[in-house]
C-alpha cells in the first residue's frame, strides 16, 4: 500500500518540483535559452 | 449496456454538440489575425508561455491518453502510472533543451517548419533532408491523421447512432472549417479552451470518484482486495518498465508538438512553459490513472464494461455517475483530446506540402506572392484533410497498421536528428538523412520481426540505432556547419 501512495501521490509531485529545478537550472545562460 | 444512451437527453445532447461547434467560433474570431503564411503556419511567432504550454501538452496527448491508460489503469492497477512518467519528464525537459535554441534559430533562419530548419541549420543546398524527411513525415502524420478521424466518427457513429461515413464527415469537416479560417492560431487557442473541457474530464471527474469510493485509502483497500498486483506499482516487468519509460524518447520527434516552441513570442518564457506544461500533463495523465482504478473498484469484473473493453471504462463510469449536462461535456472531452492532435498533425501535414515541397522544392525559382501562399495553405489543409478522410474510410487497416508505428517513427527519426543538430557542431546532412532512414527502417522491422520475442518496444532500438548512426557520420565525414546560438 505503502508503494500505492507513493505513486499515486508522491511521484507526480515529485515531478512537478524537478519542473521547478528545470525552471531554475533554465536561467543559466547556455542552458537552453 | 449503451454507454451513450444518456446522449439522447437533449440538454446532455446540446452540450456535447456545443463542444463540438464551438472551435468553428474561436476560428472565426481569431480569421482576421491570420494574415500570410507565418500567421497560418506559426501564428506569427507571437504566442504567450501559457498558450504554448497547453497546446504542446493538448497537441500530444491523444484519445490514447484518455481511454488507453485509463483502459490500462484498470486491468493493471497502480503500476500504469509508468505509462506517463517517461514522455512527461521528457516533454518537460525539452521545453526549454530544445525549444529554447529552436525558437531562435528558426527565427534566425526564418524557419518555418522543422525541415525548413534542418535544411539551413546544415546548409543543406541539395535539399535532401527536406525530400527524405517530407516523405517520412508525411507517411506518417496522414496515417496519424486519418486515425484521429477514424477514431472520433467511430465514437460520433456509435453515440448519435449515425452512419460512420456522415460521422466521419461530420467529425472532420468541423476541424478543417476551424482551420481554414484561422490556421495555427486557431488551433492552438482550440487547444487552450479543450483543455479547459479536459480538466472537467480529467480533473472533475476523478476527483468526484474519489469521493464516491469513500477516499483514496478505501479505494485502495477496494483494488487490494480484488487483487494485491492492483496496487504494487511495481507489479510489472522490467521490459514493460523500460518500454512505458521510453515512450518518452519520441516525444522530441513529433513534428506537431515540437513546431510549438517555434512560435512562442519571447523563448526566455519557455521556462515557464515547462512548468505549466508539466503541470498540466501531470494532471491528465494522474486524471486517467485514478479513472481506471476508480472503474476497477466499480466494475471489478470486465463483462461489466461495454465490449468487455478495458478502454470504454472512462465512458461506463462518465454515464453512471453523472447528470445528463456533465455527461455530455465528458463525452466532448473525449473528442477535444482527439481532435487537438488531429488538427496540429493537420497543420504539420499542410505546411509539409505547401512550405517544404511547392514552395521551396516545385516552385524555387518562382516565388509566391504573400496572398497566394496564403490561399495555397487554406487549399491544402482541405485537401490534406480531404485525403485523411478517404484513406480513414477506405483504408483503415492500412491507417491503423502505419499508426502503430508512427509515434516511434517520428521520435526516431526526427527527434535524434534534431537533438544531434541542435547541441553537436559534427552534425551532417548524410547523418540526419541516414539517421531518419534508420530510424524509420529499425522501428518497423523490429515491430514486425523482434517485438514479440524481444518484448522490447520498437522506439528504444530505433533511437539509439539512429543516434548511433548519426553520431558514425559525423565523427567520419565532413564537418558540419557549426551551430552558432542564436
Amino acid at each position: 500500500m505503502t508503494g500505492a501512495y507513493l505513486a499515486l501521490i508522491a511521484l507526480p509531485l515529485a515531478i512537478v518540483g524537478l519542473s521547478l529545478v528545470v525552471f531554475r537550472l533554465a536561467r543559466r545562460p547556455g542552458r537552453g535559452e | 449496456m449503451d454507454v451513450y444512451q444518456k446522449l439522447t437527453n437533449p440538454a446532455a445532447l446540446a452540450v456535447f454538440v456545443l463542444t463540438l461547434f464551438l472551435p468553428v467560433l474561436i476560428g472565426l474570431l481569431v480569421r482576421k489575425k491570420t494574415r500570410c503564411q507565418s500567421d497560418f503556419f506559426l501564428g506569427g511567432r507571437r504566442l504567450s508561455r501559457f498558450s504554448i504550454a497547453l497546446s504542446a501538452v493538448a497537441s500530444g496527448r491523444s484519445s490514447w491518453l484518455v481511454l488507453g491508460v485509463s483502459g490500462m489503469a484498470y486491468t493493471m492497477g497502480v503500476s500504469a502510472v509508468w505509462s506517463v512518467v517517461g514522455y512527461i519528464t521528457a516533454e518537460m525537459v525539452q521545453f526549454v533543451a530544445i525549444g529554447g535554441r529552436l525558437r531562435r534559430l528558426s527565427e534566425k533562419y526564418d524557419s518555418m517548419t522543422l525541415l525548413d530548419f534542418f535544411e539551413s541549420h546544415l546548409d543543406d543546398r541539395r535539399q535532401v533532408i527536406r525530400s527524405v524527411g517530407a516523405v517520412i513525415m508525411g507517411i506518417f502524420l496522414v496515417a496519424y491523421v486519418a486515425a484521429q478521424f477514424n477514431a472520433g466518427a467511430n465514437s460520433l457513429s456509435v453515440a448519435l447512432k449515425l452512419p460512420l461515413a456522415v460521422s466521419l464527415l461530420i467529425a472532420s469537416a468541423l476541424v478543417l472549417v476551424y482551420m481554414m479560417l484561422g490556421g495555427y492560431l486557431a488551433v492552438v487557442y482550440n487547444d487552450v479552451v479543450r483543455a479547459m473541457i479536459m480538466i472537467v474530464g480529467l480533473v472533475v471527474f476523478p476527483l468526484f470518484g474519489l469521493v464516491k469510493m469513500g477516499g483514496l485509502p478505501a479505494l485502495l483497500r477496494t483494488l487490494e482486495a480484488l487483487s494485491p498486483a492492483q496496487v504494487n506499482p511495481l507489479a510489472l516487468s522490467f521490459g514493460a518498465l523500460i518500454g512505458f519509460l521510453g515512450i518518452g524518447l519520441g516525444s522530441p520527434g513529433q513534428p506537431h508538438v515540437v513546431v510549438r516552441y517555434m512560435t512562442i513570442a519571447d523563448p526566455a518564457k519557455l521556462r515557464y512553459s515547462a512548468v505549466i506544461g508539466t503541470f498540466w500533463n501531470v494532471v491528465l495523465g494522474w486524471g486517467a490513472v485514478f479513472i481506471g482504478l476508480i472503474g476497477r473498484a466499480a466494475f471489478p469484473d470486465v463483462a461489466a464494461v461495454p465490449d468487455s473493453n478495458p478502454e470504454m471504462i472512462y465512458l461506463a463510469l462518465s454515464a453512471q455517475y453523472f447528470s445528463p449536462v456533465i455527461y455530455g461535456l465528458l463525452i466532448g472531452g473525449i473528442f477535444a483530446a482527439i481532435l487537438s492532435t488531429a488538427d496540429s498533425q493537420l497543420l504539420v501535414v499542410s505546411s509539409t506540402v505547401v512550405r517544404d515541397l511547392y514552395e521551396k522544392i516545385i516552385r524555387k525559382d518562382r516565388p509566391l506572392a504573400e496572398a497566394q501562399k496564403l490561399g495555397l495553405c487554406r487549399w491544402v489543409v482541405l485537401g490534406s484533410g480531404v485525403v485523411s478522410i478517404v484513406l480513414a474510410y477506405l483504408a483503415k487497416d492500412l491507417v491503423f497498421w502505419l499508426v502503430l508505428f508512427a509515434w516511434g517513427g517520428l521520435g526516431a527519426s526526427f527527434g535524434t536528428a534534431l537533438i544531434l543538430s541542435l547541441y553537436w557542431k559534427r552534425t551532417n546532412i548524410a547523418g540526419v538523412v541516414a539517421g531518419m532512414v534508420t530510424g524509420t527502417l529499425t522501428t518497423i522491422l523490429w515491430k514486425v520481426f523482434l517485438k514479440d520475442s524481444t518484448g522490447v518496444y520498437e522506439l528504444i532500438p530505433a533511437f539509439f540505432l539512429s543516434l548511433a548512426v548519426i553520431a558514425l557520420f559525423g565523427l567520419l565525414g565532413r564537418k558540419g556547419r557549426p551551430y552558432t546560438s542564436a
